[in-house]
């Protein structure tokens, strides 16, 4: 029994997905500014500040998910630890990563130069950062800031509510960073005091962690009613916990402070001192590595991709999936939550298709089922024809994808998975009676609406299919990469890669990258959605300004995602509905009728992409989360149905909805909507009157923001489970 | 092995500690000990976490099934309910599970009383075939406006904005008249 407990007790871990979200940037955006620094200074960013900087973010994590956060509120010396951890182990290890150049250079290119550079240099703020470190602020500042936590009545505050207790972390993790600061010295900062003066520093501080300490240990009553009243799962007494905590924070908080103080003074009496800083004093000048990223050149990635069946594969494997959504839903049961065809298309599938777009691009047009079936029907069908003129626009799929949006919520489509299997098989047949006789790849170009929901969406994606070398298309004289060459075809949407510019129409099939002979093509990174400002002609596409199909594809987009998420929410008001109705029809007749501000329009319009796309995102994670874990007992099912098992299916399956989800939906909407604002704000500026352009279309987007909010906090269908 | 599975498919879904104790009941054999968040409570989701200990040994007992149900004791006040996210009504029984908290000593679940007033959280605790019903009165105080609860995020659109007037005041006045 004990051993359990014991075990029970070390298998106390949470999940806290913010935090999670948090350090994993920081750990992404580190490494990838590592990667640079260390081509460059490789001395000074060796691999230990590496592993020191990640073992910084993992001490964080162990601080506040491990069983040391669960017990906090029960044990006293486990909420010290946790403490120590927060304020003497993790910000020196941070420190010792010197992340400013690392994070900095890891921050994509644009955001660092205009939108922090500007900060970073201005002399009030360079000031305000200096004094923040400076040891006689920083010092003191740790020093109050750990005796007033720990007086009972913020520690009280602290135990009995959430909002309290991560405060009180942030600020110990901030104050303890700032004085870590002085003692780490992190380069390229310059220490305003001698070297030796660190020593006094620590050892003042040792001095207040030691009163405090001595206070917990030989206070003689419990400071604290919480754990005063706390159930007792270990040998220890309130009164004793306190003291172990005391001894605890003495021991191991004397030990943080003299170790370096220590190790500081026997380097500074040390003779090879002098020798050693001479060595480093000619600083190198590094250069930031110009070259960006390629998918293609990433180790097994890179080739695996490249691989000539790789495409097919992952067809392959959607066309069996969608094999059996089809069987499924017109064999199995027409409950939505215990079929196929109820859950794996509209929560596993829509969710990984918006996430894979956010993180990389268009990767789910790369694995279309429905291409290869129209691949394997093109060698028997003509495939002669040209694809009628008047029908080279969006508007067509803009009127599918109105369509389907539409009937989705009004027949429940995501409830009947005998619809959503015919609606798969129609998408088959489409693909193929269209593909099969007309050149090219029309249907995916022209009327596909989930491939139109995918361009939309690739808009703001970080990978791009483009040129690696501009230089080296100069001299292309066979333009391969659009014509193909005789065992490779060229691009079938008519995307001729040096004027490519952005996602729009491109399916991520790498035909072009095959086609290549100079291997000049590949998968590189791109400021997300900042090709939306592009106001150039580009290639099969022209101006955006000119395509006022494109943008009422835009505007269906992202009114949809608004639109859509409210029809999961009992209680609309009526205006609203009218409004949308509204919007709709003075759009449509902006767009569709000959006016002067058709093509302002149709401009502006793009820049609602990232409003749209966070809100598809925020409302599909929803689902996902809700249903992530639906699939299991319909597989239990489907094999039961066929005699592969005889174990009966158990329904009640837990959603894995996390208590911060709303606020992480919240924070999707926060970065679309301000992303939003920031392309029209950029966009308007290249016009005569930018605020009377602006604000109308800045009043729209937080429009739809407040609805999106209001949309998040309000109750929604559990759409993909039985729960209700 | 099942460190690395507890590490990476542990999702929980209430308050990791459990939150405050708002009740202490003893039956025969067991002590039962109810924690709630957020602390004071307000109608909306609440987060309940049940420790159940053995009297005599003054172990934590760790194989009994849970069931929580709420029941408003006062009158009806619909004018004040809250109104949000949230997926089981009260009404219902609830399983209260090991796992769904941080502390897996707790039986936690997260029960939805939708309005503010007295309520009845019913405890059930079935073990060794025994069932035993232990009722808690709470008083659950009115909902928080939304935008108190969530005003840091809703703040980041004006703090954005500003943000970015503020870089771009940065940037006019290095650059000179």
């Amino acid at each position: 029994m004990q051993s359990s407990i014991a075990e029970t007790i070390f298998f106390s871990w949470a999940f806290e997905p913010l935090p999670a979200l948090v350090l994993i940037t920081g750990a992404l955006l580190y490494f990838r500014g590592w990667m640079k620094m260390h081509s460059q200074l490789p001395e000074r960013f060796s691999f230990w500040r590496l592993v020191s900087f990640l073992g910084g973010c993992g001490v964080i994590y162990v601080a506040l998910a491990s069983p040391l956060d669960a017990f906090a509120s029960w044990l006293l010396t486990v909420h010290m630890v946790q403490h120590l951890l927060l304020t003497m182990l993790a910000p020196p290890l941070l420190l010792m990563g010197w992340p400013l150049l690392p994070v900095l250079s890891g921050l994509p290119r644009g955001f660092a130069r205009e939108g922090l550079a500007p900060f970073l240099n201005d002399s009030i703020l360079k000031k305000v950062g200096a004094f923040l470190v400076h040891p006689l602020f920083a010092g003191p500042l740790f020093m109050i800031s750990n005796v007033l936590w720990h007086a009972p009545i913020f520690y009280e505050l602290a135990l009995g509510s959430r909002f309290w207790h991560e405060l009180e972390h942030i600020v110990f993790l901030t104050t303890a960073t700032l004085f870590w600061w002085s003692v780490v010295q992190p380069w390229p900062s310059r220490a305003v005091w001698p070297r030796w003066s660190v020593i006094p520093y620590l050892l003042i501080a040792d001095l207040q962690n030691t009163a405090l300490a001595g206070f917990f240990t030989f206070y003689g009553k419990v400071l604290y009613p919480t754990y005063a009243n706390a159930p007792r799962v270990v040998n220890l007494s309130p009164f004793e916990d306190q003291t172990a905590a005391g001894a605890f924070m003495w021991v191991i908080g004397s030990l943080a402070f003299l170790i370096p103080a220590g190790g500081i003074a026997i380097r500074y009496l040390s003779p090879t001192r002098l020798h050693r800083s001479k060595k480093l004093t000619p600083q190198k000048k590094y250069l930031l590595a110009r070259k960006r990223f390629d998918l293609l050149e990433m180790p097994l990635v890179g080739p695996l991709m490249r691989w000539k069946h790789f495409r097919r594969s992952l067809q392959i494997l959607l066309f069996a999936l969608a094999g059996l959504i089809v069987f499924d839903g017109l064999f199995g049961p027409q409950v939505a939550a215990m079929n196929l065809a109820g859950v794996l298309p509209w929560t596993h599938w829509r969710a990984f298709t918006v996430v894979a777009l956010l993180v990389a691009g268009n990767f789910f047009c790369m694995a279309c089922p429905f291409t290869l079936a129209r691949d394997v029907a093109r060698k028997f069908l003509p495939q002669g024809r040209n694809w009628p003129r008047s029908l080279r626009s969006k508007w067509l799929s803009v009127a599918l994808l109105g369509l389907f949006f539409w009937a989705y919520e009004f027949f429940d489509l995501w409830a009947t998975p005998w619809w959503t299997a015919w609606i798969v098989v129609f998408y088959f047949l489409a693909a193929i009676g269209v593909d099969g006789f007309f050149r090219g790849a029309s249907f995916c170009k022209f009327i596909c609406p989930i491939g139109q929901f995918h361009f939309v969406s690739s808009l703001t994606s970080p990978l791009e299919v483009r040129v690696r070398e501009p230089e080296v298309c100069k001299d292309c004289k066979t333009y391969d990469c659009l014509r193909g060459t005789e065992t490779q075809r060229g691009c079938e949407l008519q995307l001729f890669q040096p004027l490519k510019s952005g996602n729009m129409d491109c399916t991520f099939c790498l035909d072009c990258v095959k086609a290549c002979p100079s291997g000049n093509v590949g998968i590189l990174s791109v400021s997300p959605g900042t090709d939306l400002l592009n106001t150039n002609r580009r290639s099969s596409i022209g101006k955006y300004a000119k395509r006022p199909d494109i943008a009422a594809l835009v505007l269906l987009f992202t009114i949809g995602a608004f639109v859509n998420a409210a029809g999961m929410v009992a209680g609309i008001p009526p205006f609203a509905w009218v409004g949308v109705g509204l919007l709709c029809v003075i759009f449509a007749s902006m767009l569709v009728m000959k006016n002067p501000w058709r093509e302002k329009v149709a401009d502006f319009s793009m820049t609602l992409v990232p409003l749209g796309f966070a809100m598809w995102i925020a409302h599909f994670l929803f689902h996902f989360l809700t249903g992530a874990l639906a699939p299991w007992p319909v597989i239990q099912r489907v094999m039961n149905d066929i005699g592969l098992s005889n174990s009966a299916p158990s329904w009640n399956i837990p959603t894995i909805v996390f208590p911060d989800f709303t606020g992480l939906q919240i924070l999707i909407l926060n970065a679309g909507c301000l992303f939003s604002l920031w392309l029209l704000w950029q966009k308007s500026r290249n016009t005569d009157s930018q605020w009377r352009i602006f604000l109308p279309w800045a009043t729209l987007a937080i429009i739809l923001y407040a609805s999106g909010v209001w949309l998040i906090l309000q109750p929604m269908e559990m759409r993909g489970t039985l729960l209700n | 092995m099942r460190f690395l599975i507890a590490l990476f498919f542990l999702i929980t879904s209430v308050w990791a500690d459990g939150g405050r104790i708002v009740g202490e009941k003893t039956v025969p054999d067991i002590k039962v000990i109810l924690f709630a968040h957020p602390s004071p409570l307000r109608a909306g989701p609440i987060d309940f976490s049940i420790f159940l200990v053995h009297v005599d040994t003054q172990k934590p007992v760790l194989d009994a099934s849970v069931f929580l149900q709420g029941r408003k004791i006062s009158a009806p006040t619909p004018e004040f309910a809250w109104k949000g996210p949230g997926c089981v009504s009260p009404g219902v029984d609830l399983q209260a599970k090991r796992g769904q908290s941080g502390n897996q000593l707790l039986y936690a679940a997260t029960q939805v009383l939708p309005e503010p007033g007295l309520w009845e959280i019913g405890v059930r605790v079935d073990r060794c075939g025994k069932s035993i019903a232990i009722p808690f009165c709470l008083e659950i105080g009115r909902p928080a406006a939304s935008w108190l609860v969530w005003w840091p995020l809703l703040s980041m659109i004006p703090g954005g904005i500003l943000l970015y007037f503020w870089r771009s005041r940065l940037i006019r006045t290095r650059r000179g008249p």
